[in-house]
């Protein structure tokens, strides 16, 4: 109210003045007032009547000036007067007081903002008042050994160390010190330099804090430092790149060949008979997940070691392109891709411009056809190679004769080949199963061997009827092939790429001794000059039989197998059915024929169970995934106590059961005295306690007991494998799909399609002869319950969970001092004592103890002081840092 | 720590020489490179305002590096200290902060200097005495929990720390009370020209001392003869059991008879059982355990027919090996037979414990070794050491060898832990009837009437007997005496110790095996024996399995866990039939479809959930109708409520 009251006396004061104000300022205004003549004359004798009415409601003086201004006003005409005069007449009146406090105060704020900031206040009063107690708790968690009730009161007495030494101060004391130090009768004592130095120095802790501050320091600089640098660089890299991913997400959906698109669902239909088809669907997922894959947002801490990785994958790169193995869509050179795309996004190189439109997904799906393709004529093409170089040139020619063709008509082939390569596979696979039975009916060793007739003829029929499907299109595809590799406008690194397919790549990468024996590229060849005119499809006709041969016998050389060329899913199921780890030297060939899957092992994921529908794969890669995670934790414990030698070594060794060189080792000579025949009688004693041996059976049997026993162990061993091996099992019931009744026999064909097996788990006796060791009576069941079979809660790997309980703990292991020490309560609490909470006092009393305790977080590396001041510094403690992060153990 | 200043001339030159790294430095004015070759423009400026490069030389491979840098390290470097020179001898933890961080700084022609300090005044308090690394590595408990490896939690890994340090140093305590062991053991040296095997008794006799010449002496006892023995553990007793049912025990030190009875039985083998109160003899029929009076205290007639005891002392099993090829261990605090096994193998007459993890091995005419543990009916395992059959087997006391004698004539030692390592064969003149170790090593062997010693059997030095004796008739069993340079042997006619110089253990664990116990201490040792019996149920070849986890299991879970983490609701593709009057409107339908899929769905998860119990992989509801578990009793006991 008092404020109002004030306004409007001012208003009441003023507004002459500021009509006067006006008047001087314009001039016009007034003149124009007075020549405006009788009816605004009127109005201002009204308007003026009702001011002086109004006056006179208010006090008598202020009447009086209010009549004094209108006076003066009204004599002066043009003359100014100013307020602040007229406010000086007035004096040290209220009046003037109250002009200085007007001054309107700030809009109170809003409710809800006022309520925020009183709670952030709030929050952070108790935040200091909380946050005393952190070091203290910290402190308590970490220690070893905790005692209640606490202690309470310092009933320490100061050592002679400790106590202050003492100064004389005052002149007199400084007399009576001086004399009685003349006298000798007080021994100063005297610092030695060690103890000057302990003073002076930090306590261990205290470096230790002091290091750490400072490479805190020093980290937080070098992360900022390195953050403000790639920030400055690359952040259109990365809108790049964001783009660049979004664009292939939006390319995916476009090409229709999604996840749910019209052609998967066919494709799925397909899936159930068709491998092709499966692993068409399998790959397609694959780069569904892949693109609709989150991008992981970058933490600071990986910023430095992608730095480095992209550096290393970009140098690979370069090196991969300089020797002409680069290939981008190779998925097995993936990551040499990811870093080219990253190396091009920061503008290291243009090496992906040209085609936009020709956009990677497509690109991948081409490629997808072009292998099934190169694969069914690569051994042709290693045929080539090998006999007849020359015809390679005459199909450059061709290829060179074609390649105006290019574009469209291209990819028409493409589809039409790959319709045809469909068509020969199934053809395969049916022939190759057959073939395959009749192998496991005869099984055993002697299976490869004897297959190898059979198939070779197989092939050679089968291989002419595909000749005489398609002479033209082999010369077709030679065509485009060369036509992809010329005409492509992308860079050098494309071309090359494009033309070396992955296999090749591959090869030539992992297996140095095969790419001397056979030189595999076949650009390489289709560049030699030398000449012959011979069609390629009469080339492939005559070629095909010696050479296939030869190949054979060279794979055969190498170790491997072929049984077809074309039947890849035959391949891949039959290598892991076998459940046969491919030996270190051959791993690639075997690679060459299985696109979609890689060799790894633990991807191999097969079940009993039938996959059927597409959820059905996906719960089958996430089981492996599952086996992943759990072989990843049982992998660190077993791998480092080295339980399974055999497994370490990867590859499998035959099950050892010769005992004879085991047997037979150097035998040295002892120089040893030679009984005597003391008595007779005894030893004719001693053999009758065991008159069994004298059998003439067990005499004979002693005679010839070096290979008798050996055999016998021999088999007992094997025996023993037998029994602890895993059965194999056949699922197969009689009746269906076959005639049944009594006494009927299942086919063998039957018996094994259905047979599971088990894995073989390696023998620990595996490597040796002459030992039989059985693992289940050893570890056996009653161990087995009293071990532990869980991983207990901060350990991560069975190696350190073990570590953890390695060592005794009790008197017998142990001296008594470290007995005590190890089996040391954590917690002590005394009978009957009623334990009370924590006081401030017990921030005081760990105050105390050391300036290190009170330092241990928070605070910056300022020069420690030693205990006895810090005795006194007890505020301003415990605060933590904005933005510390807080590990409070949970 | 002072900058170091350049002088004008530009010419910087810094030498010290450790044994590690010997830094020389050539800082060079402006940019004139004197060494290397190379330039590298990293001014920089120092008081002096002069870019400066520096060639740092270490190692012998120059570095090129900026000044700053290079002066950082100099003096980051000096901390480093030359490690092996300097701390020879000393305490690594006995130097402190201060006295590392000492610099000493000079300038010489215009070249400054920096040195580590040397300490020339001794330490005041050097610390404790340091650890022979090797006497170290003896107790090592092996590698530690890698504390980085595990979880995130700070605090965890605090006290994993601790704990660590604190094995660490238990370790290191347990190297330091080696001191306490004061005795050493003995041993023969031969001079020159001449053998210790060629060495009598009777010299030796007549060479050492009262007490140990007492220890050597004959005991003729042609009645009863052929003889078995045993000592008891500590050494300290000894019992003697003739063919003909003669059965003594003695404290053969002071030649004190126990008891001397006639069991009018034939003894095929006596044992002691865990104290020298009680022993046990394999007689005609049964098993019968006489107190050391003689009393027949029981008669254990699940054993019968046997030919070999052993007694298992930290299991208080009984072992028997029968004539026709059963094995049985019996508790001997309960009265009880844990198992009884046939073994397949026929006649087992030969038969011994290994001592470090409680297996028994048995030796069999098929020239094979065969061990058994109380907790399965098949043999662990078996090993063809002879392609002859076996005459005698023993086990060293470390567990580590096992030796082997076949009718061969052939003696081989093995490598117990690794089955089927043989690491040495010995052929011999005359196939061992019987062998045996010493707790030092030494393997003595019964050959007829001729026993002999040898020494570093295991590493296949020795080529001559380190000892021997000729007894006066055939040997029948032979025993070293624990914790005394003493062999027993019994013969046909009697039994003889022999004085063998390092042979046992010359210092004695009391707590372990007391050759001077009293009535009480034994009593209580008895006592303390028995709370910490070991179940026979964790006997097998690693003792030390039980610390480890039972992997496959814990595979399984893991499994059976990502299995059902990763379940699925199965979908339903459920299509409701059509049906008449309205009922299949949009509304009705879908409702239809959701309550099928529901039921089903739930149906499913319904069975998951009890696939995961059955896994025990929830939350485990009623521990209390487990059974009874060997370890239940380390494990914390149960506050009951009210």
């Amino acid at each position: 109210m008092c404020i109002f009251a004030d306004e409007e006396e001012e208003s009441l004061f003023v507004s002459p003045a500021r009509g006067d104000g006006d008047d001087g300022g314009d001039g016009d205004d007034g003149v124009d007032g007075d020549a405006n003549g009788g009816g605004e004359e009127d109005q201002d004798e009204k308007s003026h009547a009702r001011l002086l009415s109004d006056m006179r409601k208010i006090s008598r003086r202020k009447t009086e000036i209010s009549r004094d201004v209108r006076t003066s006003l009204g004599a002066g005409g043009t003359v100014k007067v100013d307020t602040n005069d007229i406010l000086k007449r007035l004096g040290n009146s209220s009046l003037s007081q109250s002009n200085e406090k007007i001054r309107s105060l700030p809009k109170p704020v809003e409710k809800t903002v006022a309520r925020r900031s009183k709670r952030a206040a709030g929050f952070e009063k108790v935040a200091m008042e909380v946050n005393k107690w952190e070091n203290l708790v910290h402190i308590r968690r970490k220690s070893d050994q905790l005692t209640f009730p606490l202690e309470r009161a310092d009933i320490r007495v100061k050592t002679q160390d400790e106590a202050d030494q003492f100064k004389p101060r005052t002149p007199l004391e400084q007399e009576v010190y001086a004399l009685l130090n003349g006298a000798k009768l007080v021994e100063e004592k005297k610092e030695t330099e060690e103890e000057r130095a302990t003073k002076r120095a930090m306590s261990l802790q205290q470096v230790k804090e002091r290091n750490r501050e400072m490479w805190h320091q020093r980290e937080n600089k070098r992360r900022y430092e390195r953050k403000a640098m790639m920030q400055n660089k690359n952040p259109e890299a990365a809108l790049e790149m964001i783009e660049e991913l979004e664009r292939l997400r939006v390319q995916e959906r476009m090409s229709l060949r999604h996840k749910t698109s019209k052609w998967a669902h066919l494709q799925g239909y397909r899936a159930t008979r068709d491998k092709g088809a499966m692993a068409a669907l399998k790959e397609n997922q694959r780069m569904h997940r892949e693109l609709t894959a989150k991008v992981a947002a970058k933490t600071e801490d990986d910023e430095d070691d992608d730095l480095a990785e992209m550096e290393a994958m970009l140098k690979k790169r370069q090196e991969a392109v300089e020797g002409g193995t680069y290939n981008p869509l190779n998925p097995w050179i993936k990551d040499l891709k990811k870093g080219a795309t990253q190396g091009e996004f920061q503008g290291a190189g243009g090496d992906e411009d040209g085609d936009e439109s020709f956009t990677k997904f497509k690109k991948f799906w081409e490629e997808v056809n072009r292998r099934n393709l190169v694969e069914k004529k690569i051994q042709e093409e290693m045929d080539k190679r090998e006999e007849e170089g020359e015809v390679e040139g005459e199909v450059e020619e061709e290829g060179g004769e074609e390649e105006e063709g290019g574009g469209k008509e291209e990819e028409s082939e493409m589809e039409q080949e790959q319709e045809l390569g469909k068509c020969d596979k199934e053809e395969e696979e049916d022939q190759l199963e057959e073939v395959g039975e009749k192998e496991q009916e005869e099984g055993g060793k002697e299976e490869e061997e004897k297959e190898k007739p059979t198939t070779s003829e197989e092939n050679k029929d089968k291989r002419k009827r595909i000749k005489k499907i398609k002479p033209t299109v082999n010369k077709k595809r030679k065509s485009s092939q060369k036509n992809k590799t010329t005409t492509e406008p992308t860079s050098p690194v494309k071309t090359t790429t494009e033309a070396t397919s992955p296999d090749k790549t591959t090869t030539e990468a992992t297996s140095p001794d095969k790419t001397t024996t056979e030189p595999t590229s076949p650009d390489k060849q289709r560049n030699d000059p030398t000449a012959a005119l011979i069609s390629v499809d009469e080339m492939f006709d005559e070629a095909e039989i010696g050479i296939r041969n030869k190949v054979k016998r060279k794979l055969e050389k190498m170790g491997i197998h072929t049984k077809n060329d074309g039947g890849n899913w035959e391949k891949v199921k039959r290598k892991r059915r076998r459940g046969k780890k491919p030996s270190k030297n051959v791993p690639v060939k075997i690679e060459e024929f299985d696109f979609t899957c890689n060799d790894n092992k633990d991807n191999i994921d097969e079940k009993l169970e039938r996959v059927r529908t597409l959820e059905d794969m996906d719960d089958l890669q996430v089981d492996g995934g599952a086996k992943h995670l759990a072989g990843d934790v049982l992998k660190r414990g077993t791998g480092d106590l080295s339980r399974d030698s055999s497994d370490k070594n990867g590859t499998r060794k035959k099950v050892e059961v010769d005992p004879t060189k085991f047997i037979e080792i150097n035998t040295k000579k002892l120089a040893t005295l030679m009984p005597d025949n003391v008595s007779r009688g005894e030893e004719a004693m001693d053999d009758d306690e065991s008159d069994e041996v004298e059998d003439p059976e067990e005499v004979i049997r002693e005679a010839f007991a070096d290979d008798y026993l050996i055999d016998e162990f021999k088999s007992e061993k094997a025996a023993a494998i037998e029994k602890d091996g895993p059965k194999t099992l056949s699922l197969a019931i009689p009746g269906w799909g076959d005639w049944t009744g009594p006494n009927i026999k299942m086919s063998k064909r039957k018996l094994m399609r259905f047979r599971v097996r088990t894995p073989r788990r390696p023998r620990k006796d595996s490597t040796m002869g002459n030992v039989i060791y059985n693992e289940t009576a050893d570890v056996h069941d009653n161990l087995r319950k009293a071990m532990v079979s869980d991983l207990p809660f901060p350990f991560r790997s069975v190696r350190d969970f073990e570590a953890s309980i390695r060592a005794p703990v009790g008197r017998a292991f142990v001296p008594e001092a470290t007995h005590k020490k190890l089996t040391k309560p954590p917690l002590i609490t005394k009978m009957g004592k009623v334990i009370e909470p924590m006081t401030e006092d017990e921030l005081l009393r760990h105050k105390r103890r050391g300036p290190s305790t009170n330092d241990k977080r928070g605070r910056g590396g300022g020069k420690p002081s030693d205990s006895r001041s810090s005795r006194v510094r007890i505020t301003g403690r415990g605060k933590l840092p904005k933005g510390k992060k807080r590990d409070d153990g949970k | 720590m002072e900058p170091l200043s350049v002088p004008e001339s530009g010419f910087l030159h810094h030498s010290r020489t450790a044994t590690h790294n010997h830094l020389s430095v050539v800082a060079v004015n402006k940019t004139t490179c004197v060494q290397g070759g190379a330039v590298l423009h990293l001014p920089l400026l120092l008081t002096t305002q002069v870019p400066l490069l520096a060639i740092l030389q270490l190692n012998n491979r120059p570095v090129l590096m900026s000044l700053s840098f290079l002066l950082y390290t100099l003096l980051d470097s000096s901390n480093m200290a030359p490690i092996v020179s300097e701390r020879k001898g000393k305490r690594r933890r006995g130097k402190k902060p201060w006295q590392r961080n000492a610099l000493k700084s000079e300038v010489k022609d215009e070249v400054r200097v920096t040195v580590n300090k040397e300490k020339t005044t001794p330490q005041k308090y050097p610390g404790r005495k340091i650890v022979d690394p090797k006497l170290l590595q003896k107790y090592s408990k092996g590698q530690g929990v890698r504390v980085n490896s595990v979880g995130k939690n700070s605090y965890m890994k605090h006290k994993l720390k601790i704990k660590e340090e604190k094995i660490r140093q238990a370790e290191e305590e347990a190297a330091r009370a080696e001191v306490l062991l004061t005795e050493t053991s003995g041993q023969l040296e031969a001079e020159e020209d001449s053998y210790t095997a060629h060495i009598r008794q009777r010299d030796i006799r007549d060479a050492v001392d009262i007490t140990s010449a007492a220890k050597s002496f004959n005991l003729t006892l042609n009645q009863f003869g052929p003889y078995k023995m045993q000592f008891t553990r500590n050494g300290r007793h000894l019992v003697l059991g003739g063919r003909k049912g003669h059965l003594a025990a003695m404290d053969w030190i002071t030649k004190k008879l126990h008891c001397e009875i006639n069991v009018m039985e034939s003894i095929h083998d006596v044992c002691w059982l865990h104290t020298e109160g009680m022993m046990a003899a394999a007689q005609k029929k049964w098993v019968y355990i006489y107190d050391n009076q003689g009393i027949e205290i029981h008669c254990l007639k699940q054993m019968d027919r046997v030919l070999q005891l052993e007694f298992l002392p930290y299991h208080f099993l009984l072992c028997s090996a029968s004539e026709n090829g059963h094995l049985s261990w019996l508790d001997i605090t309960l009265g009880k037979e844990v198992i009884q096994v046939y073994t397949h193998k026929g006649r087992l007459n030969v038969m011994c414990q290994n001592p470090y993890n409680a297996v028994l091995c048995c030796g069999h005419p098929n020239g094979t070794v065969s061990m058994w543990t109380p907790n399965s009916k098949e043999p662990v395992t078996s090993i063809l050491c002879h392609p002859h059959p076996i005459r005698a087997l023993d086990v060293d006391p470390t567990g580590r060898y096992m030796v082997t004698a076949g009718a061969d004539k052939v003696m081989k030692i093995w490598d117990v832990r690794r089955l089927g390592e043989c690491l040495q064969s010995f052929k011999i003149n005359s196939g061992a009837s019987t062998v045996k170790f010493s707790q030092k090593g030494l393997l003595a062997a019964a050959m007829g009437n001729v026993v002999e010693v040898y020494r570093d059997v295991t590493t296949g030095v020795t080529r001559e007997a380190y000892m021997c004796h000729k007894s006066g008739s055939v040997i029948t069993d032979l025993q070293f005496c624990p914790y005394e340079d003493i062999l027993g042997i019994s013969t046909y006619r009697g039994y003889s110790s022999l004085i063998i110089p390092g042979a046992g253990e010359p210092n004695y664990d009391a707590l372990e095996a007391n050759p001077y116990m009293s009535v009480s201490g034994r009593r209580e040792a008895e006592v303390k024996a028995l709370l910490a019996k070991v179940p026979s149920k964790l006997i097998t070849l690693d003792p030390l399995s039980i610390g480890q986890v039972d992997t496959p299991r814990l595979q399984e879970k893991l499994d059976a866990k990502n299995a059902l983490l990763h379940i699925r609701k199965p979908t339903i593709d459920f299509t409701p039939r059509y049906r008449m009057k309205g009922k299949s409107g949009s509304a009705q339908t879908f409702k239809r479809k959701q309550k099928v899929k529901e039921g089903r769905q739930r149906e499913f998860l319904q069975a998951a959930i009890i696939q995961r119990d059955s896994f025990k992989l929830g939350k485990e509801k009623n521990l209390e109708s487990k059974p009874a578990e060997i370890l239940d009793r380390f494990k914390p006991k149960k506050i009951k409520k009210k």
